[in-house]
């Protein structure tokens, strides 16, 4: 093998993995424990910490083991503001555009723990405590949502990173075409079908793609629709359609199997 | 350790239940979840869809909670995806519900809070993971899931209002499994409660919020599971003295 395709070796592109967890994302790697590919991901697994990344999508996934409360690492308590701003320096070191950023932000987890007094009639409720801070990013192309591309990054107290999921995979230029043409349509002459037992919250043309943890990776511009029931019931229903109304495709997160549903017996008495 | 899971997936209310609507990305949300579990080894105990999954499979009173054929109570871990009911706003005296449309073991409807109770006898389920529509509201937390806790260990659900509802997802549950199931050494194996802030705020409305919820014998058990009980740790059942939770809004 010539010296010019020692680049394309599975050893080269390991090494690159982990400079590119070093030098772009920061990562301090004690002993290594495993290291390689599997499926569609290429991965560097340390004592403490796991770099990986997917093959086929912009993708990467961090986490140490040391992060989180009560953990060595601790959660991050630096200001909001801070960590917006760590963001962004990850996100331009990735690659990724900031007119790709459709929102930035940092949500904080909240916890509570409460007593039951021993005839359990009783509560006691504690305080509200802060607890991970998750800086969330999500993605539009254009001025069109991508749905499922995002960053969700929680760093450490030393405002190192804890845990992160990368996925902003590249759409494909005809992908975003037609997602404008869905927009233009949406505009003018394009109507969500009616259902008797809702109404239409929202329309709005995008982009949906697989999610992060998967095997294959599937992009659909797409009308996305959300109901709202009309007798109260939640979880909005929610349709995802082409041009000529017809549902498109559900992005994949696998190859399915097949397996024919099973009918279920009626209970041996009513009301069992 | 063989851990035993089962889904139960409502896509269709409208025709048989007069309400609705359908949620057709339910089914493929158990799929997705099936496939990850299944990879890793776990057990499929049940997987009904549709009219096949009964209000009776989640009330503990008459012990359709542990009917052999598909109650909630029967596995270690129970994924229901299908509606529920949002108000707005939440009260501490609302209940949270599960509404599915069952062929049989009526009625559709379970209060959680009255109707249902896991982990009871011992050695039940471990893990209730409800993916639908305000199940776990945290205003009325204390009313609603304490008394549910009777060996259960760890359970996930949302709170939010009609405005701020999750969304019918293929998503969610499926990603949610990745997190949790760890067995591929490349993807990180999360605890359920951190698994779910990452993945209980896919396809949500704004405000909407992922809650995770633990009992302990004390106050230092109930936090640890919260924050890092795992499906595959095999922990002994809980005595529900203490609760911890934790939730993120998006």
């Amino acid at each position: 093998m010539s010296a010019k395709n020692e680049g394309y070796s599975e050893k080269e592109e390991l090494e690159q993995l982990r400079r590119t967890g070093e030098r772009i994302f920061g990562l301090k790697f004690d002993t290594l424990e495993r290291a390689g590919s599997e499926a569609n991901f290429i991965a560097y697994k340390s004592k403490s910490l796991l770099f990986s990344s997917r093959l086929d999508s912009r993708t990467y996934f961090v986490q140490d083991l040391r992060y989180g409360v009560g953990r060595e690492l601790g959660v991050s308590k630096a200001s909001k503001r801070e960590q917006l701003r760590i963001g962004r320096t990850i996100l331009k070191k990735v690659g990724i555009p900031s007119s790709e950023v459709a929102e930035h932000k940092v949500v904080t987890e909240k916890s509570q723990t409460a007593q039951v007094d021993k005839r359990g009639d009783k509560v006691e409720p504690g305080e509200v405590e802060g607890g991970r801070n998750l800086m969330l990013i999500s993605r539009k192309i254009e001025g069109l949502p991508v749905w499922d591309s995002n960053v969700v990054i929680g760093l450490t107290e030393n405002k190192q990173i804890g845990f992160m999921q990368l996925h902003w995979p590249e759409i494909p230029a005809h992908v975003v075409r037609e997602a404008h043409k869905l927009a233009y349509k949406l505009k003018r002459e394009w109507s969500p079908p009616t259902d008797e037992s809702a109404s239409v919250e929202s329309a709005e043309a995008g982009i949906t793609h697989s999610p992060a943890i998967g095997f294959v990776m599937d992009i659909f511009p797409a009308i996305r629709v959300i109901y709202r029931s009309k007798e109260n019931l939640g979880r909005k229903k929610v349709l995802y359609l082409d041009r000529h109304g017809k549902s498109v495709p559900l992005p994949r997160q696998a190859e399915m199997p097949f397996s024919p549903p099973e009918r279920r017996s009626p209970p041996k008495s009513e009301g069992a | 350790m063989v851990i035993r899971y089962s889904t139960a997936c409502v896509k269709d209310y409208v025709a048989k239940c007069g309400a609705g609507p359908d949620l057709p990305l339910t089914i493929p949300e158990g799929q997705n979840f099936r496939f990850w579990y299944d990879m890793a080894g776990f057990q499929l105990f049940t997987a009904w869809e549709n009219g096949d999954v009964w209000g009776s499979d989640f009330r503990d009173a008459a012990g359709g909670d542990v009917a052999a054929d598909g109650g909630s109570d029967m596995p270690d871990i129970y994924l229901y995806a299908g509606h529920g009911i949002c108000q707005n706003p939440p009260k501490a005296t609302d209940p949270d519900f599960i509404v599915v449309c069952g062929n049989f073991g009526k009625p559709d409807v379970d209060s959680i809070g009255t109707d249902c109770g896991w982990g009871n006898p011992p050695g039940r389920s471990k893990f209730i993971f409800l993916d639908a529509s305000c199940p776990m509201d945290l205003i009325s937390i204390g009313n609603n899931w304490f008394p549910v806790f009777r060996g259960l260990h760890v359970a996930t659900g949302n709170s939010g209002t009609t405005n701020a509802d999750t969304l019918d997802s293929a998503t969610r549950g499926g990603q949610f499994a990745a997190y949790t199931a760890g067995f591929l050494w490349f993807i990180p194996h999360l605890s359920v409660g951190d698994a779910w802030m990452i993945t209980g705020i896919i396809d949500v409305q704004p405000g909407c919020c992922a809650v995770a919820i633990a009992a302990g014998n004390d106050r230092n058990d109930a936090i640890d599971r919260r924050e890092n009980e795992k499906v595959t740790d095999n922990r002994s059942d809980p005595t529900p003295n203490w609760f911890a939770w934790k939730w993120v809004c998006a």
